[in-house]
């Protein structure tokens, strides 16, 4: 604690650091201090994309080689199945192309699904007048302190019922349309002008021509705050596809990376062919955030805002 | 609605446009709540009464079983793995909660100010956020795990043999402790530098003319006006320890590990439902844990709600 004392101490706590500012001990401490954690927040970041330029020999030797001595692309295309490999085992001839686009083609849908379907229902929530309104939302807001793995063999059970069982449905369908999605759009939608809703009635818009031409544009950033962090939710997802795929051309990137891994079946991949696998499915993700920063943050943390 | 149920020989083509708009007005507010409520019914009502039903009876298969009463119940105060897991996730709790409330809101309190390079700072200790847990868990894996890991290289230098953090017992909680921080931390600090912001700056400004200092304000404005938030995000973190599972999974299988002292109840449900296949077992476990969750939660809030009114 006792940087932060000396820090704002030596500088006011808002306003422009003026140059004539002395340099204190105390500012050089906290910047060595904020250093330090942002490189133990990169590192892993960094290795995995440094070994990924890495052939095999060069991650096993010691000591550890930090900067790859001679880097190449040789494991990207080893992995999307363009070179032939001998180093890996690609479970039903299934490579890294194909399990992308599997992965796209999900979460895809269910981005749009869900940011459609959960606008619908949190406008209904919070701009129309029906009965049963407040005892639907509470009812909805209830089962969302209950935690996921409550429902997770009900689901299988009832996927299992439905024949849906090795197809892409059960990672699908039930996100089509999410509580939190519906609960996030409805705090946006109230923030929707009621003489706006109004106005756009008198005009002669029905009660979807309102949603749609008038309250859908303003609440935007909402929806694409929601467009982001369910895209992200869904690319990342693990449990869903452990549990209802086991043929590997309708694998996700998730699992299609844990079954690489030693740990789940089959002949195990060597780490640089891992690594570089996982850099390529979280590629997409990370650059979506350095370009959207500000939606991801506001998706992450709604839980905050009272 | 009048319009509707009287009998008309007209048929509903020759209703005044007036009223078929009045019909629509009124269906309106179903028709758009109906495709979330079907979906969610089915998926997400339904399942939470039905496992109450799945954990009374023994299942022989995906359609058949037996209703044992209250035996899976039972079964929960003699089952090791059980015992094993809660005290794992609780001891883990206890360690994971202060550290991740105390470390980010340190860090939120010094990049709400206008230090240089804050944007960056704040990009990067959130980054591990957006990576999915299964990469998380093949880092550290690796990491941690490895005697080829950057560790292990700084270890031979030093001379002390090392095999690995992951091999060992003992050492199985401090690697999920750090992946868990690291994964985390900037989550939560995200979620601080919110509540900071609603701080008025007038409070600190009043506070040093008063003659205070940086650390008796932070101790005596920011963290009560933030008590709130501070619980909130203890709650959440709490929530979360009972309910990981991929990080655990990639670094220690379902097993949990050298001695078990990975293993979490994330992984216990999962084990047997989808392993074991003992779906009902599976379902009072994971009733279990959300009570156990559940009760956490409004102790929390409680012992928050009281301090303020303290």
């Amino acid at each position: 604690m006792s940087q932060r004392v000396e820090a704002s101490a030596a500088s006011p706590h808002t306003g422009p650091i003026s140059p004539t500012t002395a340099i204190s001990l105390g500012r050089i401490f906290t910047h060595l201090l904020l250093l330090i954690a942002l490189l133990v927040f990169i590192f892993p970041f960094y290795w995995m994309v440094s070994s990924s330029l890495k052939p095999l020999e060069d991650i096993y030797i010691v000591p550890v080689q930090f900067w790859p001595t001679r880097p190449s692309f040789n494991n990207y295309l080893e992995i999307a199945g363009l070179i032939p490999s001998d180093e890996i085992d690609f479970r039903g001839g299934v490579s890294l192309v194909r399990t992308f686009l599997n992965s796209t083609i999900i979460a895809v849908i269910n981005t749009a699904g869900n940011v459609f379907l959960a606008s619908l229902a949190g406008y209904a929530f919070a701009k129309l007048r029906f009965k049963g309104r407040n005892a639907l939302f509470l009812s909805m807001l209830a089962t969302m302190m209950i935690p996921n793995s409550v429902g997770l063999v009900p689901n299988y059970l009832i996927m299992a019922w439905l024949k849906w069982i090795n197809t892409w449905y059960p990672l699908i369908i039930p996100g089509l349309a999410t509580p939190f999605a519906v609960f996030w759009m409805r705090q946006y939608m109230t923030t929707v002008p009621d003489e706006m809703i109004e106005a756009a009635r008198i005009d002669g818009c029905g009660p979807f021509a309102t949603f749609w031409r008038v309250v859908a544009p303003v609440v935007l950033p909402g929806m694409a705050a929601l467009a982001i962090f369910s895209f992200m939710g869904h690319w990342n997802a693990f449990m869903g596809p452990l549990i209802f795929l086991n043929k590997p051309e309708l694998y996700t990137l998730p699992l299609f990376l844990a079954v690489l891994d030693s740990r789940v079946s089959g002949r195990p991949t060597p780490i640089h062919l891992i690594f570089t696998a996982s850099f390529v499915s979280i590629l997409p993700i990370l650059l979506v955030f350095l370009f959207a920063q500000r939606y991801f943050i506001a998706g992450l943390t709604a839980g905050s805002l009272k | 609605m009048g319009v509707v149920s009287t009998p008309s020989t007209l048929g509903p083509a020759s209703i005044p446009p007036k009223s078929r708009y009045f019909i629509w007005e009124k269906a309106a507010p179903y028709v758009f709540i109906s495709p979330f409520f079907i979906l969610f019914g089915i998926f997400g009502a339904f399942p939470i009464l039905f496992a109450i039903w799945i954990s009374f009876q023994d299942w022989k298969s995906v359609r058949s079983s037996e209703y044992i009463g209250l035996k899976n119940y039972a079964r929960l105060f003699t089952d090791e793995n059980f015992h094993i897991a809660l005290s794992n996730t609780v001891i883990l709790g206890i360690l994971v909660v202060p550290l991740m409330v105390i470390l980010s809101l340190s860090f939120a309190n010094v990049l709400n100010r206008p230090i240089r390079g804050r944007v960056i700072y704040r990009t990067a200790y959130f980054l591990p956020v957006v990576t999915s847990l299964v990469v998380v868990g093949i880092l550290f894996d690796f990491l941690l795990g490895s005697t080829y890991s950057p560790l292990g290289s700084v270890m031979q230098t030093f001379d002390i043999e090392y095999k690995g953090f992951l091999n060992k017992g003992e050492f199985i909680k401090p690697a999920i402790l750090i992946m868990i921080l690291w994964r985390w931390v900037g989550y939560n600090m995200m979620i601080m530098l919110a509540g900071l912001q609603s701080i008025p700056y007038e409070l600190y400004e009043a506070a040093r003319i008063d003659g205070a200092n940086g650390l008796q304000s932070f101790l005596y404005i920011t963290v009560p006006l933030m008590r709130r938030v501070i619980a909130f995000a203890a709650i959440l973190s709490t929530i979360g320890m009972f309910n990981i599972f991929e990080e655990a999974y990639m670094l220690v299988g379902t097993s949990g590990g050298a001695d078990r002292a990975g293993l979490l109840m994330g992984l216990i449900i999962y084990r047997q439902a989808f392993q074991s296949f003992n779906f009902g077992y599976a379902s009072a476990l994971a009733y279990a844990n959300a009570v156990i969750i559940i009760v956490l939660s409004f102790l929390q809030i409680f012992a928050t709600e009281r301090a303020a009114s303290e």
